[in-house]
């Protein structure tokens, strides 16, 4: 059975809040992370700006370090499925790193296929642009073969999911309640959208039996098919912005996207 | 692309023009913006050497291309492409996708 990401998240929130007490950021120790605690922690250590003792990981410390000094494009440091990819604010050059990356030989391979693999990734990245008014993003993926998993991580900074509906009147909502509104195909824009997160947890849950995590500012939803969990938290595990992991299994079946897609 | 007089077929290949992978909303809306500034009445869109496509793209492509003044064909699609046209032509939202009596809320 794989693994809950949630208690990565937490990881994230736990080191953060000992880099506020100490006012230092000492990850000396931190040998290894999964997706879901680089990305939210290196966007932290950026914003910060505590004294910083990097990792002796030097995968890890490379990841911080793209995210932390680095504008857009790509790091290849390490042994990642998909490098760590920082996306501009400029929707128009998006289509370029898209391009790119979607170039990458074996894109999708082991993670449902490049179809399903291409078509989250669009939609995750397209909902950052349509509705989140970031300034960092970032993607990471990786696979773990001895764990027979792949982490496929978005990460952004913006005005969240919660933010995105009060800037349009939709207020009320408890943050966990947004998600779920979300997921159910409320969109700030029209009714004629809403699709793009509720496909990805179907295709990557029932098609591909896998586990989705959303975070966004005070709320979480994670989701393994059929089993939802909705998060309220307190603030000291308050996220800035929108982060979604989905963990599924290494496998060589490729999903057919269009049975999840449709409704 | 082949420009010429107003009454012709004005041919782009959405491949060149975008990519063969047709990802962001906003993609669309810039090649239709495109589209609307030539001055053939007339546009075969050939869909040949594409991908995927996301749902974002085709939904604004569909709707940018039933709100067009230009008389618009699609031609060698793919049918992985035409799945998702037919998809979201018929797209039914299902308002409770996920069941809140199912959901179990945690406070942390």
């Amino acid at each position: 059975m794989l693994p809950d990401l949630f208690p990565d998240y937490l990881k994230f929130t736990s080191i953060r809040g000992e880099c506020e007490s100490k006012r230092k950021a000492d990850l000396s120790e931190q040998c290894w992370m999964y997706p879901t605690t680089i990305l939210p922690l290196s966007n932290f250590l950026r914003d910060s700006k505590l004294e910083f003792v990097e990792p002796k990981n030097r995968s890890l410390a490379g990841y911080i370090d793209h995210i932390t000094t680095q504008g857009e494009g790509f790091c290849n440091v390490g042994k990642t499925y998909m490098p760590l990819t920082s996306l501009p604010q400029d929707r128009g050059k998006a289509k370029t790193i898209l391009e790119e990356l979607f170039r990458l030989p074996n894109i999708g391979k082991g993670c449902g296929g490049e179809m399903a693999f291409k078509y989250m990734v669009s939609e995750l990245v397209d909902n950052i642009y349509e509705h989140s008014h970031f300034t960092h993003a970032n993607l990471l993926a990786q696979k773990y073969p001895r764990k027979n998993f792949v982490d496929i991580s978005i990460y952004d900074n913006g005005i969240s999911i919660p933010g995105s509906f009060e800037k349009i009147g939709l207020k009320g909502f408890e943050d966990y309640d947004a998600l779920i509104e979300a997921i159910n195909g409320l969109s700030s824009k029209d009714v004629e959208r809403g699709f793009g997160l509720r496909s990805c947890l179907n295709i990557f849950t029932k098609g591909l039996k896998g586990i989705f995590l959303l975070v966004s500012r005070n709320g979480a939803l994670s989701a393994r098919n059929g089993d939802v969990r909705a998060y309220k938290f307190q603030n000291c595990h308050k996220l800035n912005g929108t982060l979604i992991t989905i963990r599924i299994p290494v496998t060589s079946a490729k999903v057919n996207i269009y049975e999840y897609v449709g409704n | 692309m082949n420009m010429s007089g107003i009454e012709q077929t004005l041919a782009i290949k959405i491949k060149d023009a975008i990519s063969q992978d047709l990802a962001l909303r906003d993609t669309a809306n810039e090649f239709f913006d495109y589209i609307e500034t030539r001055k053939n009445r007339k546009i075969a869109i050939d869909f040949s050497g594409v991908s995927s496509i996301s749902r974002s793209f085709a939904q604004q492509y569909l709707a940018r291309k039933q709100k067009s003044r230009k008389e618009i064909v699609d031609v060698s699609i793919p049918s992985n492409i035409r799945k998702m046209f037919e998809l979201i032509k018929n797209q039914k939202k299902e308002k409770n996708f996920l069941d809140r009596k199912a959901i179990k809320l945690i406070c942390i």
